[in-house]
């Protein structure tokens, strides 16, 4: 209940200033070029094609969007000083961190619900199945969750938004670099890190329609994990 | 009790996890060899060596670091256990107990290989974080142990989840379930099926060669019950497993389960489907026009079409030496053969010259460049007159044919229609203005299907002729203009794709219908002409709406526009734009949705900022 007044809160910091609608904004214009230049352009593609690759960039400009909005959520209390006074009120850390994360999964669930229109689009001239659709945004919204909680952890460690950004895209980078590692290295580490893999072991199924639970499982504990790991980290302010 | 600090342990931590480094490397990335014996050994003592030297420096703590020092050796501890039980499943396990433990319980090595990864974990984690809450607290005269529990439990704590969270992925990728809500739909009965089963008149009979609970013997039962409502009393699906009546499977000609098998009379028209879900996607997305095609062949009589042939006509023969090869029309005779059409070819040699022959169903003149002979002409003439059907496909560069047109009321101008509005762009040339495109269709049964799907089968016209209808027409006859051009479409007189003051713009018939009485007794004479024969064409007739036109065209003629309607299909179909709407969503994609955003924004913050308090007037400024 505490984490969701957090969450209305933070939500509204988000959307009481025009820069968030900037950044959906900014975001959504590069997603609809890529959208026109490599989803649409060229030769004509079947709309399970098109489709697929419209989730295909949009999941690149997901984890981007993901990071912008969370440096925020913790780096900016610490970096302005009023983490202090999260500390003091009645409020548990996890309350903090997960009411938070959840302003920053609303306000990433706007922009992914903002890019509906493509799909919709291609319905114009293809067939478009909407099982598939819901797949593809059941996916994003699954992989946007998994990163903004690691964006979260990333911001819990930073001491300013910037640091913030740096901290989270590593660790990111790191998560969808798995798969090379899995490349290269022997089993069963080679099925560990596969399975570890952000993006390209759990995310085409989604993109071209195909909902394994599996996949779902591993964005959720994704999440579960980073968030709380980010519960600690504030934690740690009494034994560091 | 002594206060004096006994220095920093996190030098043991150090040696101690270089240990369990070198281990990793001996054993998992050299592997084999010396190095690996050396490496493994090295950590092993660096492992070994940092316990006993934290147990020794245990003894000697001062109280207040005596339960820190003693965490801190049971994670050691625990650090040993996991490369204990490493050894165990590995090659040093093999040795002792002379094979490999995989081989002797495999239960237990599987157990082993999995919790070792656990307890390092386990030790590692809460290690880092006790060290770091250790290293704040270096110079401190007491060491708050609270502190350094705190950190303990957090990597504890840490350490449980990753676990937790790898045993649940394992058991989620076994037990994984999928749905796949991609595009696939098996097909259902289209109208056209429909109305073919309706119209039968004899039992039809359907067997369905499947094993009980195949997936595709599912979707292809489910069809035909939907298809069998139509004609219950003549329509008997039955569902069989090859396996178990081998017999009445060969009687039908089948060996193998995944076949459909449609009879009537002595005619078997036999549909293989598959077993296998995947395989059989486009079978069963197809099905409806697999379904029709075999239908047609069982339920209906064969129909006879000639194609003119001798007068540069479109065919699927070789150019003429000396001429400009022009696509065949290889396509459009596989259509209609899949349509139960048998399709000729009509000479002088096979009597175009005399008479049309009696079992014509229809004759097809498409695209022919040279003249007709005088008496080929009469002999289409008389067809025509006894009730006969003539499809005529023309071209600017071939004969008018007025002494065949004339007596339907029409009149082919040879001028080349353009349009620089609306057009398919193949060449990105001034000529691609030729390239006539439309989705204006009339309600005639010869293009039932196309006004059923309205917008979405436009035809293509490539490099249609202009076509006129006279006035008055003659006695009886009944036209009907089935296809139009786009109202923007001029008769390019000069042949520089450009509208030029002379030349107007009007919805120029493509596709003109006719319909003349004929003697009494006799079929009414039926013709279509079509203002272009390229429409036809390999490679254009593989578009939807020109396949439609095609079919429904041959329908009409013979008499079974009954039949006509869309045929069900789930297949992906190719998206394809006009440069016009290419920019209309380019600007919707990148501008439109974005700047709606940034709308929505300033209306919000604005309106917001109406609603702040207003800071209050100074009582001194009140009257």
């Amino acid at each position: 209940m505490k984490a969701l007044l957090i969450a209305r809160r933070e939500l509204a910091g988000y959307l009481r200033t025009l820069s968030g609608y900037v950044v959906i904004a900014v975001i959504l214009a590069l997603n609809g070029l890529f959208f026109n230049a490599y989803a649409l352009g060229g030769a004509s593609k079947r709309s399970a094609e098109v489709l697929s690759q419209f989730f295909y960039y949009s999941s690149g400009f997901t984890i981007v969007a993901s990071v912008f909005i969370s440096m925020r959520l913790l780096a900016e209390e610490r970096q302005t000083g009023t983490l202090p006074l999260l500390y003091s009120s009645p409020l548990r850390d996890r309350d903090i961190v997960l009411g938070k994360y959840l302003a920053g999964l609303t306000f990433l669930g706007l922009y992914v619900l903002c890019t509906l229109y493509m799909p919709l689009l291609v319905m114009v001239h293809g067939k478009v199945s909407f099982g598939h659709v819901a797949a593809g945004y059941l996916g994003l919204l699954l992989l946007g969750s998994a990163s903004l909680a690691v964006g979260t952890f990333g911001s819990a460690l930073a001491r300013n938004q910037l640091l913030a950004a740096i901290t989270s895209a590593v660790l990111l980078v790191a998560l969808i670099l798995c798969w090379l590692l899995a490349r290269i290295t022997e089993q069963p580490l080679a099925d560990v890190f596969s399975a570890m893999s952000l993006w390209n072991q759990h995310f085409p199924p989604f993109q071209s329609g195909l909902v394994h639970v599996r996949d779902i499982v591993y964005y959720l504990v994704v999440t579960y994990v980073a968030l709380f790991a980010a519960t600690r980290v504030l934690e740690a302010r009494r034994w560091r | 009790m002594s206060t004096r600090p006994v220095g920093s342990g996190l030098p043991m931590t150090l040696a101690y996890v270089a240990g369990l480094l070198a281990i990793f490397i001996g054993e998992r990335i050299l592997g084999v060899g010396t190095g690996r014996n050396v490496l493994t050994g090295l950590g092993v003592v660096l492992a070994v060596g940092a316990t006993v030297w934290r147990f020794t420096r245990l003894r000697s703590a001062a109280a207040d670091r005596r339960a820190v020092e003693s965490w801190v050796l049971g994670l050691y501890g625990v650090g040993l256990v996991a490369l204990l039980l490493y050894f165990l499943q590995s090659d040093v396990g093999t040795a002792l107990f002379s094979g490999p433990l995989s081989q002797k319980t495999p239960k237990l090595a599987v157990v082993l290989a999995a919790l070792f990864p656990a307890l390092l974990l386990c030790t590692l984690l809460p290690l880092a974080l006790v060290e770091t809450a250790s290293a704040a607290m270096a110079r401190a005269p007491v060491l708050e142990t609270g502190r350094a529990r705190s950190a303990l439990y957090s990597g504890l704590g840490l350490a449980f989840v990753v676990i937790f969270s790898f045993a649940t992925m394992y058991v989620a990728t076994q037990a994984d379930v999928t749905w796949d809500l991609s595009y696939f739909r098996t097909a259902k009965p289209g109208e056209s099926t429909r109305k073919v089963i309706r119209g039968l008149n004899e039992p039809l009979q359907v067997t369905l060669f499947f094993p009980p609970a195949n997936e595709v013997g599912e979707a292809v039962a489910q069809y035909f019950r939907d298809l069998s409502t139509e004609s219950p009393q003549f329509l008997n699906v039955e569902r069989l497993d090859q396996a178990v009546e081998p017999a009445r499977a060969r009687a039908l000609g089948v060996f193998n389960n995944g076949t459909v098998v449609l009879a009537r009379g002595d005619r078997k028209e036999p549909l293989t489907v598959g077993l296998e879900i995947d395989r059989a996607r486009g079978q069963l997305q197809r099905l409806d026009q697999e379904v029709q095609r075999r239908l047609l062949a069982v339920a209906r009589p064969r129909r006879v079409v000639y194609f003119t042939a001798g007068h540069g006509e479109r065919a699927e023969s070789r150019p003429v030496p000396g001429e400009a090869p022009r696509p065949s029309i290889g396509q459009l005779k596989d259509l209609l053969r899949a349509q139960n059409v048998d399709v000729r070819s009509l000479g002088v040699s096979e009597g175009l010259g005399s008479e049309i022959p009696k079992d014509a169903a229809a004759v097809a003149v498409v695209g022919p460049t040279r003249e007709f002979l005088p008496e080929e002409l009469t002999a289409l003439n008389e067809y025509a007159n006894r009730g006969g059907r003539l499809w005529l496909a023309l071209e600017p560069d071939g004969p008018d044919f007025h002494q065949l047109l004339d007596p339907l009321g029409l009149k082919y101008l040879k001028t080349p229609l353009a349009n620089d509005q609306v057009y398919f762009r193949t060449t990105r040339q001034q000529s691609d203005r030729g390239n006539l495109g439309t989705a204006s269709f009339s309600s005639h049964p010869s293009v039932t299907s196309l006004s059923a799907l309205a917008g979405q089968a436009p035809v293509a016209f490539p490099g249609a002729g202009a076509m006129e209808q006279m006035q008055p027409l003659p006695n009886g006859v009944m036209q009907d203009i089935s296809v139009r051009a786009h109202a923007a479409t001029y008769a390019d007189a000069n042949g520089n794709f450009t509208q030029d003051a002379s030349e107007t713009r009007r919805a120029w018939p493509l596709v003109v219908a006719v319909e003349k009485p004929s003697p009494a007794g006799k079929e009414p004479t039926r013709a279509v002409v079509m203002a272009d024969a390229d429409a036809l064409g390999d490679g254009v007739i593989t578009n939807l709406g020109n396949a439609y036109l095609a079919v429904d065209t041959v329908r009409w003629l013979t008499g079974e526009e009954a039949i006509s309607g869309a045929v069900s299909t789930e297949e992906d179909v190719p998206i394809q734009h006009t440069r016009e709407q290419d920019v209309a969503w380019f600007y919707a994609t990148v501008f439109l949705g974005p700047a709606l955003v940034l709308a929505v924004g300033f209306v919000k913050t604005r309106r917001r900022g109406r609603r702040a308090p207003r800071v209050a007037v100074a009582a001194g400024g009140e009257r």
